[in-house]
């Protein structure tokens, strides 16, 4: 099944840590954002296969834009 | 036996009460996947302890010879029992009859309800499955005139939030009356999927243009995220055993005091991690909500509201037995800096710890105020003024312990620093009007302007204050007071509970609770 993940927070994505195909275990952070000066991990809700990263690095995100799909 | 006869059709009366809607009506309720307002009930009270009240209150249709052929009971079951031996009022709706609406109860059933928890000093449970208060248009053509509306029994609604714990369930869709039955309470709680709340439902909505379905409109997980109501829950058994576990942390009334239970937990339990929980690399975050857990006693950690506001948590928790009100910072969410929607948050939680004379630990990592364009359009501001109002404004035994940041407006409200700074910082301890990042370019403008290389003066300048934050000089000058060993701080923390239980003192509060 496809979970669609979005931002709780808004900010700069600083680092991209998975790409798709990768897999990852449920709390693994995904992304990495900036905001009030700390590096916040975006991290994957279910273990599973990254399937699509929706973002690229130096943007600015918003609280609840899509960032990552995930096949669980 | 002169009165047998009267008793037997008494009960024979109760149970044509007890037949609810009817078996079609029921059996609908059930294959919605609700429980019916009795088994409710029936679940959420210590068993056979319900006494209701006011059972056989409803329409009766009588024969011509003035004999009873029918009845259909109020849809409002309501009366008195025992949640952990302690007596609460309970009020259901009944789905069954007429959608719960209001113009198929007898009015003056709720309002007895809200008046026995108002002159008992008892809490009050709303089990809200309803469609509202004013019923439906209907009404327009068996009255044959319609009336300005008033929300009937609303005093009492109001003064139950200053004197009484109140606790609203959602179990099923609720609109109108309903959902403001629901909000304004101290705790509210939704069940996934069985349960939407809305000001009007879908087909009202649908007048307007806009074509959606109930989960979508008034979704239990959007209620909660946008704060309209406090948590949601997977079962009506787990809101049941949530709203009892709520209770247990509070007073029966606020004129008395929140009951301390049995320790369970060792008071001088040091847990050596603690020395780790904070990284050295300012950037990095952590998990609070594990400290949190580590520094309470043991599963007595009780979070309310963690969809809505989430930089700041909020819960109940047990220190050596005695309820406390718990607020911390969550750097995950915006590095714990303080959103509009969480300065909401923590002004109600700080009401209702004042309401019920819980003294509060506040654990502190506050970067100040979230900043930016989205801040600014969300009333900031206005919001974090407001929670700070509520802090300055009351008198509640406090302890915050500085955790990592506390920086600007909203890091200087961990405590009214006008009374006693009952305060301990970690040795992670970072403070300021402003953070040394950021706020260079704006002390040194002129200088970096000047520079041959700005990011080298920059950093020039960085490394010479950085030792300046040292949290031992703040000490030094006895800025903060109490420097402490993390691991100290349960020990610590439980001192502070039976310090401050003494100084609880029952009675009604002003500023009174708002939802």
């Amino acid at each position: 099944m496809e979970r669609r993940v979005h931002a709780e927070i808004s900010g700069v994505l600083i680092e991209i840590k998975a790409k798709p195909g990768d897999s990852v275990d449920a709390d693994d952070p995904v992304l990495l954002v900036e905001c009030m000066k700390m590096h916040i991990p975006i991290v994957s809700p279910v273990a599973g296969r990254i399937r699509s990263i929706e973002v690229a690095e130096g943007a600015m995100l918003e609280e609840g834009q899509l960032v990552f799909t995930i096949e669980a | 036996m002169t009165w047998e006869p009267e008793i037997a059709h008494l009960h024979e009366r109760e149970a044509l009460a007890r037949r609810l809607g009817g078996t079609d009506k029921v059996a609908r309720q059930k294959a919605a996947g609700k429980l019916t307002v009795r088994e409710r009930i029936e679940r959420l009270l210590d068993p056979g302890s319900f006494h209701e009240v006011g059972a056989i209150a409803g329409k009766a249709h009588y024969d011509e010879a003035g004999e009873l052929r029918d009845f259909m009971p109020s849809n409002f079951v309501m009366g008195r029992g025992r949640i952990d031996s302690r007596p609460v009022v309970v009020g259901g709706d009944d789905f069954t009859v007429r959608g719960g609406a209001m113009d198929a109860s007898i009015g003056s059933k709720q309002l007895h309800a809200e008046q026995m928890a108002n002159e008992l000093r008892l809490p009050l449970l709303r089990l809200i499955d309803g469609t509202g208060g004013g019923g439906s248009v209907r009404t327009l053509e068996t009255d044959q005139r319609t009336y300005v509306p008033y929300n009937q029994g609303w005093d009492l609604v109001v003064d139950n939030l200053a004197k009484v714990p109140v606790v609203g369930l959602g179990l099923g869709a609720v609109a109108g009356l309903g959902s403001t039955r629901l909000v304004s309470t101290h705790y509210s709680l939704m069940v996934r999927n069985i349960s939407q709340m809305f000001i009007a439902g879908p087909p009202l909505v649908a007048r307007t243009g806009e074509t959606v379905t109930k989960e979508e409109l008034g979704g239990s997980d959007m209620c909660a995220r946008v704060g309209a109501i406090d948590d949601v829950v997977e079962s009506e058994d787990e809101a049941f055993a949530r709203a009892r576990c709520f209770l247990s942390y509070l007073p029966s009334s606020v004129y008395d005091l929140p009951p301390r239970t049995a320790p369970t937990d060792d008071p001088n339990r040091r847990d050596e991690w603690l020395i780790n929980a904070i990284p050295r690399d300012r950037r990095q975050v952590y998990d609070m909500r594990k400290i949190v857990r580590t520094l309470v006693d043991k599963n007595s950690f009780f979070e309310m509201a963690r969809k809505y506001g989430g930089a700041v948590i909020t819960g109940l928790c047990r220190l050596d037995g005695w309820p406390v009100a718990l607020i911390a910072s969550d750097p995950y969410l915006y590095g714990g800096g303080w959103t509009a929607d969480a300065s909401l948050k923590l002004t109600r939680f700080i009401d209702f710890a004042h309401t019920f004379h819980l003294p509060v630990v506040n654990l502190v990592d506050v970067p100040g105020f979230v900043i930016g364009k989205q801040s600014e359009l969300d009333a900031t501001i206005r919001h974090g003024s407001r929670a700070l109002a509520a802090l300055y404004q009351v008198n509640l035994p406090w302890c915050a312990v500085l955790v990592r940041r506390a920086f600007g407006v909203a890091g200087a409200a961990h405590i009214n620093h006008t009374r006693l700074r009952y305060r301990y910082a970690w040795p992670s301890g970072d403070w300021g009007s402003l953070p040394v990042e950021g706020g260079i370019e704006a002390a040194y403008r002129a200088e970096l302007a000047a520079a041959k290389d700005p990011a080298a003066l920059r950093d020039e300048i960085e490394r010479r204050l950085n030792p300046y934050r040292s949290p031992f000089r703040s000490a030094e000058a006895f800025l903060v007071e109490d420097i402490i060993d993390p691991r100290e701080t349960r020990p610590l923390l439980c001192e502070f509970a039976n310090l401050a239980a003494p100084l609880r003192t029952p009675g009604v509060v002003a500023p009174a609770y708002r939802p």
